[in-house]
């Protein structure tokens, strides 16, 4: 107030009213205004505050004044607001500022401050309530907090929706895929019946090789045949060489006498034929050599057969390599045409040296004529030295034949050595084609037996050509004897020539003795040509024999190591054939076992059958027999009740009481009998009808109540029912069932006993278990299992009415719906019958 | 009228109607062929037709069905009307629908036919 009056200017008294009016008015503004207006000094105390602090804090001035309005600071704003404020002061700053303020109601307001510093220190502030503005804002930020929640929320569970749709396609994919694989395994399986059926064609495709096989070796066997011939023609041959050896031996005693030139012709001549012979030599050893070669490749060949030894052969195989050899022989036998070719320009060459011979012969008589002329004859004998030259160089250029010949025959085992070759690559590629084929290994164990057949036959001539073979190299070696023999036969006949020629130079002066020697010696001589060209033929027929040998060694070799090979084979073949059979054998037994297994089970399933057919015949007759029994035994039952009825009716006066006593219990016979057979009737008729329907067994215990009020009114029978299943089952014989258990409790009670029932139902795994226990008379555990067949009553007739049928009935009833039923009970204590229902469906009914 | 193969039957039978009304004039058949030539023979008479038959089921040669199918083929003079009554030993429920498939089938008694039972037909079909 004095502020405010130290503020204004200094104004005359006439307007002093109108001030303090003002004053007044703007006191009233001060105090009235709704907001809070605080005015500060400059060490912060309140200076004034008005009235709506009231309204607002609950406070008035003066309680305000005395506590401060910093101390209703709330907690969390008193630091920001004081150091705000401190600051506002120093800096003489105006401020705006929210804060809370606790009023007397302990509640928060919220104000909004607005302030002041003067220069003076003053503050002048006023503050605006936003309480309810801050609380629907923070309202509303909670909701949108709230939003946010319910946002986020949602997305993740559109995430989890879009992830089970993922996942959902996910299995659809692999569901395609199963199907795809399912396919793919039913094409697979297409295509090993159609691998299968290939199979089979092969396996047909192999019997017809197994008889082109069988030709063959038939072929084979026309080749050895045609073997022996050729043995019989050596044979021939051999024969042939004896006699030539024989006129070889005869001419040998013709050369005794020869001339000087035709001596040294001659020796000359010895000398070429021990060259030949030597060569000869050579060249048999060098067929040893050869064949000793030839062994050596044969035992390498063998070798190889052995590195082959575990492949197997087929017949196509054989077929192509006998075709091969066919193909081999024919070469061979073209090559041997080849080197008879060879041989026949041999003989030419030697009948051209034998008839050069023969020029020499005449020249040796032109000698003679001309002998007077020595220097001319030893010209003429140079000049023939001369041809002799020439003769040896074409000897030599002969001797380079048969080396080209032996160089051929060379080439020849070089090429024989290709072709093993090629066989060696064509049985890479029969591994091939067993790697193609070893699928038939089934059929080659008679095969293999055949070929075992084979084999020993082949042994056999094995063993024949071995023979053959020593008896060639016997031959060989007798021959080479023999050609040895000629050798020192011509030394010798050479030594005796010698000294023939000694004998003639002493004898150098009677010429015309001498020439007619020499004339004599020149027929001679011709003779000697005639008898070289023989033995030339001769030799040249060796050769060929020596040839032929060679030629038969090497077959015989090549048939040996064919043999080697076949044997080898067909031992690898047997081999895997046996292991094959045993496996076969093996998956027989087991496919055997697995088959008895079946039988057995297929065995047993037809005896269920049959037993279950025969059991269903069984109850049908059984169930027909006792319908059609009891219902024809109705009829003369009936006759009898009736005329016992009219006889009671018509005479009962004219009868005394004993009469009348044996009526009624006629009466009380047929009427027990009439009752039995209704029994055994209904009995026989349970479960005819089929059809079970779904069964409230409550409302059954209803409907037996009141069946069997009079029953139970009568005895005041109390019965306690307990919540009871509704199942599938079969109508009348269910209420049958109760009934009879019902009325057997009532009934089997001590005299004037109240009978007191109990029925429970129970729950198992795939039954319903009924529980029906009475306080009645008990029954003894000895009776528990005849109590159940027909017929059988426990008590006696005089103490409890009853055809002995109910229980019977009961069981069968039950059995009906796959159940059982059982007691417990003892004498004189409670009984409790106990039995099981199932829910019958489609599928267990009987 | 009663058709029924057993004398026994017919006998007690006679009697029960009898006790009922015993002005009642009873005919006893021992066959369907029987009743068939009887009820074709009085076809003329129509005070001769039977009023009421009991019809046995279990007859041999021609059993009560083969009766009806006979009688069905008989023009309506000659049925003339009358109640059929089935009675039999059977109490089958397939005995008794079959009968009831019959439109001149009127009931079904289970043998014996007491007095009872004829009283109780008399009221239901004759007042």
């Amino acid at each position: 107030m004095n502020k405010i009056k130290d503020s204004l200017p200094v104004l005359k008294e006439t307007k002093k009213v109108s001030i303090v009016k003002a004053r007044e008015r703007i006191n009233d503004f001060f105090d009235l205004s709704p907001w809070l207006m605080m005015i500060k000094y400059p060490n912060g105390e309140v200076f004034k505050i008005n009235k709506s602090c009231e309204s607002i804090l609950g406070y008035t001035e003066e309680e305000l004044l005395k506590i401060g309005l910093s101390s209703l600071l709330h907690p969390d704003d008193i630091e920001e607001t004081i150091e705000l404020i401190d600051e506002g002061i120093k800096a003489h700053q105006s401020l705006n500022f929210i804060s809370r303020y606790k009023n007397k109601n302990d509640s928060y307001r919220t104000l909004e401050w607005h302030s002041t510093t003067a220069e003076d220190g003053f503050t002048h502030a006023f503050a605006k309530d936003i309480t309810a503005r801050s609380n629907a804002l923070e309202k509303i930020k909670n909701q949108n907090k709230e939003k946010g929640k319910r946002a986020a929320e949602l997305a993740i569970a559109n995430e989890e929706l879009k992830f089970q749709n993922h996942e959902k396609e996910k299995r659809a994919d692999e569901l395609a895929i199963a199907m795809e694989e399912l396919l793919f395994q039913n094409d697979e399986k297409g295509k090993r019946a159609a691998e299968l059926a290939i199979a089979n064609e092969e396996l047909f495709f192999q019997n017809h090789e197994k008889e082109k096989r069988a030709a063959e070796l038939a072929i084979a066997n026309e080749e050895l045949i045609f073997q022996n011939d050729e043995k019989g023609k050596r044979a021939a041959e051999l024969a042939m060489a004896h006699q030539e050896l024989v006129f070889q031996r005869d001419e040998k005693e013709k050369r005794t006498a020869e001339l000087a030139i035709a001596n040294e012709e001659l020796l000359f001549q010895s000398d070429e034929k021990e060259k030949q012979a030597a060569e000869l030599a050579i060249a048999n050893e060098e067929l040893i050599f050869q064949n000793y070669e030839k062994e050596k490749r044969a035992a390498e060949l063998a070798i190889a057969n052995e590195e082959l030894l575990y492949q197997n052969d087929e017949k196509g195989k054989r077929a192509a390599e006998l075709a091969i050899a066919n193909e081999e022989l024919l070469f061979q036998s073209e090559e041997k045409e080849k080197r008879e070719a060879e041989l026949v320009i041999a003989k030419d060459e030697l009948l051209f040296q034998s008839n050069q011979k023969g020029k020499r012969a005449a020249e040796l008589a032109i000698a003679n004529e001309e002998l007077l002329f020595q220097d001319d004859e030893k010209e003429k004998r140079a000049a023939e030295l001369v041809i002799a030259k020439k003769e040896l160089i074409f000897q030599t250029n002969q001797k380079g034949k048969r080396a080209a010949e032996l160089a051929i025959a060379n080439e020849e085992l070089l090429f024989q050595d290709d072709e093993k070759e090629k066989r060696a690559a064509e049985l890479v590629i029969a591994k091939k084609e067993l790697v193609f084929q070893t699928n038939q290994k089934g059929k080659r164990a008679a095969e293999l037996v055949i070929a075992n057949e084979e084999l020993l036959f082949q042994d056999d001539e094995k063993e024949k050509r071995a023979a053959e073979l020593v008896i060639a190299q016997k031959e060989l070696i007798f021959q080479t004897n023999q050609k040895g023999k000629r050798v020192a036969e011509l030394v010798i006949a050479n030594e005796e020539i010698l000294f023939q020629t000694n004998q003639k130079g002493k004898k150098a002066a009677e010429l015309v003795i001498a020439n007619e020697e020499i004339l004599f010696q020149d027929d001679q001589k011709e003779k000697r040509a005639a008898e070289l060209v023989i033995a030339n033929e001769e030799l040249l027929f060796q050769n060929e024999e020596k040839e032929k040998r060679a030629a038969e060694l090497a077959r015989t070799n090549e048939e040996l190591l064919f043999q080697i090979e076949e044997k080898e084979k067909r031992a690898a073949e047997l081999a895997i054939a046996n292991s094959e059979l045993k496996y076969q054998n093996e998956e027989k037994e087991i496919q055997a076992a697995e088959l008895v297994v079946i039988k057995d089970n297929l065995a047993e399933l037809k005896k269920k059958e049959i037993l279950a057919i025969k059991l269903s015949v069984a109850n049908k007759e059984l169930e027909q027999f006792s319908y059609l029994a009891s219902h024809d035994l109705k009829e003369p039952l009936r006759t009898v009740v009736n005329y016992m009825k009219i006889i009671e009716e018509d005479y009962s006066e004219n009868l005394d009481d004993r009469a009348l006593k044996y009526l009624h219990s006629v009466k009380m016979a047929t009427t027990r009998m009439s009752l039995l057979i209704k029994s055994l009737l209904d009995y026989s008729r349970l479960g005819v009808n089929k059809a079970f329907e779904s069964i409230d067994c409550n409302q059954t215990i209803r409907t037996v109540m009141y069946d069997l009020n009079d029953m139970i009114t009568s005895s005041g029978a109390i019965i306690e029912v307990g919540k009871l299943p509704t199942l599938n089952l079969y109508r009348v014989e269910v209420r049958m069932l109760f009934q009879n258990l019902i009325s057997n409790a009532i009934k089997f009670q001590k005299k004037d006993n109240k009978p007191v029932i109990k029925i429970q139902a129970e729950e198992l795994d795939n039954a319903w278990k009924f529980s029906i226990s009475d306080n009645g008379i008990g029954i003894a555990p000895m009776h528990f299992d005849r109590i159940f067949e027909i017929f059988q009553c426990i008590n006696t007739k005089k103490e409890f009415e009853g055809t002995g049928i109910g229980l019977a009935n009961c069981k069968k009833i039950v059995q009906l719906h796959l159940g059982e039923i059982w007691i417990e009970s003892s004498l004189g204590h409670e009984t409790t019958f106990h039995f099981t229902l199932q829910n019958l469906t489609k599928t267990n009914e009987k | 009228m009663l058709i029924d193969d057993n004398e026994h039957d017919n006998y007690f039978h006679e009697r029960a109607i009898k006790e009922v009304n015993d002005t009642t004039v009873i005919l006893a058949k021992e066959s369907g062929v029987e009743a068939l030539d009887y009820l074709k023979s009085k076809k003329k008479e129509e005070n001769q037709h039977p009023d009421l038959i009991f019809l046995d089921i279990n007859m041999p040669g021609m059993n009560g069905w083969d009766f009806l199918e006979e009688y069905n083929l008989l023009d309506e003079e000659t049925q003339s009307h009358a109640i059929i009554v089935m009675l039999s030993t059977s109490d089958n429920e397939a005995d008794i629908a079959r009968a009831k498939t019959w439109r001149f089938i009127s009931d079904y008694v289970v043998k014996p036919l007491t007095k009872e039972l004829v009283e109780e037909v008399v009221k239901k079909y004759f007042k």
